[in-house]
């Protein structure tokens, strides 16, 4: 399942959701959500339903490590948090990210 | 929020989902929670939750779809998920698949039949090229046996044909066999020595005709049942040999089991030899050619070369030079089916659309039950949606459920269609042709395939077409209130009901027709008593009876004989009341000498007690008696028909006729009396009542007649004494068959009813199947309508408004559906009109009692669920969701 890496918008998902989780530890995919939108100031809009997807899919390719816990509230809640390879996908993706805004920006300064 | 409890009946079999389905409402509550936090009201904040987490899903699915891995992933899937979802409702999954398997064994079973008999070729070789030749009267329908004289002149002139062969099975065929010491009549064949190698087929044992046998006084070839029953299947009946017609007959094979010819109940064939009958009195033999046609030879072109070459010869016999037959070649198959039964083609095509129009009502039944599936469905269809199933992704798996259902039924149907056919071959209850054997085959098997997928397709489209097209919104926010759902499933499930009852009604007066047609042509008088009335045919070998005093003597001492017996009030002989005979030119001497030619049946030599003893009427005149001996003035009975046809102003009574041309030698007959006509059974399952001429026996000796025994009591009495009675006037006769005249009547009628019985029960399943269904939507609109029904009774609504209510729109329904299916019985009942006696295809008393039972039938399956409707408690019925 690497397909997703050549599609912006899922590699840019699954770059958030994975730095997010290797700064903050443990998240459920609710607090996940809401911290997206605080550290992008509300610039990315997520549709949310395609966040669980996403976290099944990276759980799936061993990145994330699922566990049921309990919530803020005391409900059940199940949490993720970052695997070693979830680790070395975040790097590998975050230095992909930036080979390609290093190209758009070269690509906009010519222009 | 129960729409969320849903998602764990559709995912409780699922982990990875279920966990997805709490995380996700895990993530809606939170929203929620912090939406109201934020000072939103409830409504605005689960709203914007659910907008929220949108419809990402959707897209995401609809790109994999592109993915041919991902949909085999997918068909793979619906396959599971419609199994899963099948066994979760087993009542319904067993209804569905036994209706579906009626209908779909009914149709492969017919198509078995119709395939066997109509579509593949004849089992010989070069089968399409294959003709038999007969011959017809310009504008008669029915045709003629040739003659061995013209089958000779064609098979040495005729430039059109590879081969040609003759067989007969006319008057004569059959043959006595001599066998541990009794004499049995078989039905031997006669048939040239090419005959065999023309349809190139080979003998299982031993081999078929050869030139060399034309040499030997009598070769014979077995049927395989012949070697089976009679001879024990024992393997070393090669080169030995039979008594037939006190001849010993050499056995050179056995035919395969598969093999067949008309007539199918052949015993054997014998060889036609250069000594025998057929060469030396060749205008007197009857038989049938057959040809197989050189490549691009037209029958047309052939049938005309054959003319020219009968009309060459026919002077030598003016008898049939006097009856203008024409040789006519039709293709070998449509022969077969056409000898088999006059109706089958049309019968075989019309059962099969009866049972298409059976399984078009189990598909509209199952439609139906589909339907209102899916309106309990639409929460489960609406979460799905919500998760980001596509519209073409839940007609998909809707109709992966129905094609698997169909599926199902055609297994079941196959099992079906399998003993239906083994019924029809072992049980010979229906006349089918010979050639190819009839089986559920790989082509029927195919056949049933087809039709089990496209009836999944043709049930399954509309209720998956209705499920998908749901408003999101309507769906997922109804929890309580069921009455407004679904009010276009509704709409077209009382489509389906129409539709149900109009194919039901076409059905039904089809079969009601085919019934009373039936029963007239079974109770249609038919100028004689045939009940307490034996017959029995003999036939007086003449190398025993040279004389027709011979046969005369064996005729009195039998009579005495037979009047002896207990129970017995009267005896005669007479030709079968059953075959007209011929149509001979008879003359009729008119004042002076203006004769006439007219033309009438051959006359029929009977004995004194003949009118008495069956109870034909005699109408003017006298019978015949003892006066009329062999030396006294030749007289003549002629029946009604005979004297409204040709003396219609004076009376028949004392005129004279002369059977033959005016110059013949046949003397003149002095008309003494007018008897009743006789209905005789015709081959196009009707009567006729032609112009006869019966003689006195004694003037007219003959020694191939039918005994009639007149009984006192129950006719079962005397039929034993019948037989052993004629082996002791001559024991070297065989032992005839005796039979009621009923009976012998009811090969007749067979057909006529084998085929009035399919309608009916065919006709029952399509009763039941629509009272089934009007039953079915008029219960689920019930059970839709409970909350509205309770508010109506809790509001002050009569019980009996409400009955009225239920049962009127349940009739509504059924007079609409009644009403186009009078109209469509109207256009499709005229097919049937070749095969009905005594009633028209547009009958209205059928119709209108057919009607009146559709309704009742509906009636009752309205009565039923608007009882429930008004048994209903309102406090029940307005708590209940």
């Amino acid at each position: 399942m690497r397909t997703h890496t050549n599609d912006r918008l899922k590699g840019t998902l699954d770059l958030l959701v994975l730095r997010i989780l290797a700064s903050q530890g443990r998240m459920h995919g609710y607090g996940i959500t809401l911290r997206i939108e605080q550290i992008s100031g509300n610039v990315l809009r997520l549709e949310e339903g395609s966040l669980y997807p996403a976290l099944h899919r990276m759980t799936q390719a061993g990145w994330l490590k699922p566990e049921w816990g309990a919530s803020e509230s005391n409900r059940r809640a199940r949490y993720y948090s970052i695997t070693a390879a979830g680790r070395r996908q975040l790097t590998e993706e975050t230095r992909e990210w930036s080979q390609l805004t290093e190209a758009v920006a070269r690509v906009l300064s010519l222009a | 929020m129960s729409w969320i409890n849903r998602i764990s009946n559709l995912f409780r079999r699922n982990q990875v989902d279920d966990e997805l389905e709490e995380e996700l409402q895990f993530h809606l509550d939170a929203r929620t929670r912090d939406n109201l936090r934020a000072g939103m009201n409830a409504k605005a904040a689960l709203h914007d939750a659910r907008r929220r987490v949108g419809n990402a899903t959707l897209a995401k699915e609809r790109a994999h779809e592109v993915n041919i891995v991902m949909s085999i992933e997918t068909a793979g899937r619906d396959l599971r998920y419609a199994l899963r979802s099948l066994r979760k409702s087993p009542g319904f999954t067993l209804v569905a698949v036994l209706t579906l398997a009626l209908g779909i064994g009914a149709n492969t079973a017919v198509f078995s039949i119709v395939d066997a008999a109509l579509l593949r070729p004849l089992p010989y070789r070069n089968a399409h090229r294959l003709v038999m030749i007969a011959q017809r009267l310009p504008k008669e329908l029915v045709p003629a046996f040739d003659t061995y004289r013209e089958f000779e002149e064609w098979n040495r002139h005729s430039s059109s044909f590879e081969t040609m062969a003759a067989a007969t099975w006319a008057r004569d065929a059959g043959a006595i066999l001599s066998w541990h010491g009794t004499k049995q009549e078989i039905l031997a064949v006669p048939a040239t020595v090419n005959f065999f190698s023309m349809l190139d087929v080979r003998a299982a044992q031993g081999r078929t005709f050869e030139a060399a046998d034309l040499n030997s006084a009598c070769t014979v070839v077995l049927a395989h049942s012949f070697w089976q029953k009679r001879l024990g299947s024992a393997p070393d009946w090669i080169g030995k040999s039979l008594t037939l017609d006190d001849r010993a007959c050499t056995i050179v094979g056995v035919m395969p089991k598969d093999f067949s010819f008309y007539p199918k109940q052949t015993e054997v064939w014998t060889l036609i030899t250069p000594g025998s009958r057929f060469i030396d009195k060749p205008w007197d033999m009857p038989v049938l050619a057959f040809g197989l046609l050189k490549p691009g030879v037209s029958r047309l072109a052939a049938q005309g070369e054959l003319a020219s070459i009968q009309s060459r010869i026919i002077a030598e016999s003016p008898g049939f030079a006097a009856m203008k037959l024409e040789p006519v070649l039709e293709d070998l198959q449509s022969e077969f089916t056409w000898l088999t039964g006059r109706n089958l083609r049309r019968g075989l095509l019309i059962l099969f659309a009866v049972v298409g129009f059976v399984l078009l009502i189990a598909c509209v039944n199952v439609a139906n039950l589909l339907l209102g599936r899916a309106t309990g469905r639409q929460k489960e269809f609406g979460v799905r949606a919500a998760l980001g199933a596509g519209q073409s992704r839940l007609i998909r798996q809707m109709l992966t459920e129905s094609t698997v259902l169909s599926l199902f039924g055609g297994g079941l149907g196959i099992l079906l269609a399998i003993l239906c056919v083994r019924y029809v071959t072992t049980k010979e209850a229906m006349q089918l042709p010979p050639g190819n054997p009839i089986s559920v085959n790989w082509e029927a098997l195919v056949f049933m395939l087809v039709i089990a997928v496209l009836t999944g397709l043709l049930f399954g489209v509309v209720p998956a077409w209705k499920a998908s097209r749901l408003d999101l919104n309507e769906v997922l926010k109804q929890s309580t209130h069921a009455a407004s759902r679904a009010a276009s499933s509704h709409r077209t499930s009382r489509n389906l009901v129409v539709a149900e009852i109009a194919l039901s009604l076409i059905v039904l007066v089809a079969a009601g027709l085919l019934i009373q047609s039936m029963i007239r042509l079974t109770n249609a008088p038919l100028g004689y008593e045939r009940d307490g009335l034996l017959s029995s045919d003999i036939h007086l070998p003449p190398s025993s009876y040279p004389q027709p005093e011979d046969s005369m003597r064996f005729w009195d001492r039998l009579e005495l004989k037979l009047a002896s017996l207990p129970g017995v009030r009267g005896v005669a002989f007479a030709p079968s009341l059953f075959s007209g005979g011929g149509t001979g030119p008879v003359t009729i001497a008119g004042a002076g000498s203006s004769s006439r030619v007219v033309s009438a049946s051959d006359s029929q030599p009977v004995s004194n007690e003949y009118f008495r003893v069956t109870g034909i009427p005699l109408l003017q005149g006298r019978e015949f008696s003892g006066v009329d001996r062999s030396n006294s003035l030749p007289v003549a009975v002629v029946n009604e028909a005979f004297a409204r046809e040709f003396f219609p102003k004076e009376t028949a009574i004392g005129q004279r006729i002369k059977l033959g041309e005016p110059d013949s030698r046949e003397p003149w007959l002095t008309i003494v009396g007018v008897a009743g006509d006789v209905s005789r059974p015709t081959l196009f399952e009707g009567y006729s009542r032609d112009p006869s001429v019966y003689r006195p026996l004694r003037q007219a000796p003959e020694g191939s007649l039918s005994i009639f025994v007149r009984t006192a009591g129950s006719p079962r009495a005397v039929e034993p004494e019948v037989g052993p009675a004629v082996a002791t006037v001559d024991s070297n006769l065989p032992i005839p068959t005796v039979q009621t005249v009923s009976e012998s009547l009811a090969w007749f009628t067979a057909e006529p009813r084998f085929r009035a019985e399919l309608f009916s029960l065919f006709s029952a399943l399509a009763l039941l199947l629509a009272a089934v269904g009007i039953y079915g939507v008029l219960s689920q609109r019930v059970a839709q309508r409970t909350h509205e029904i309770g508010i109506r009774v809790a509001l002050g609504a009569r019980r009996d408004d409400l009955l009225k209510m239920i049962v009127g729109e349940g009739l509504r329904l059924t007079l609409m559906g009644i009403a186009t299916g009078i109209a469509g019985s109207l256009a499709l009942t005229r097919f049937l009109s070749g095969m009905l006696y005594g009633v028209t295809s547009t009958d209205p008393l059928t119709v209108a009692a057919v009607s009146f039972l559709l309704l009742l039938v509906a009636l009752l399956a309205c009565y039923l669920p608007a009882r429930r409707a008004m048994r209903l408690d309102p406090l029940i019925a307005l708590r209940c969701e």
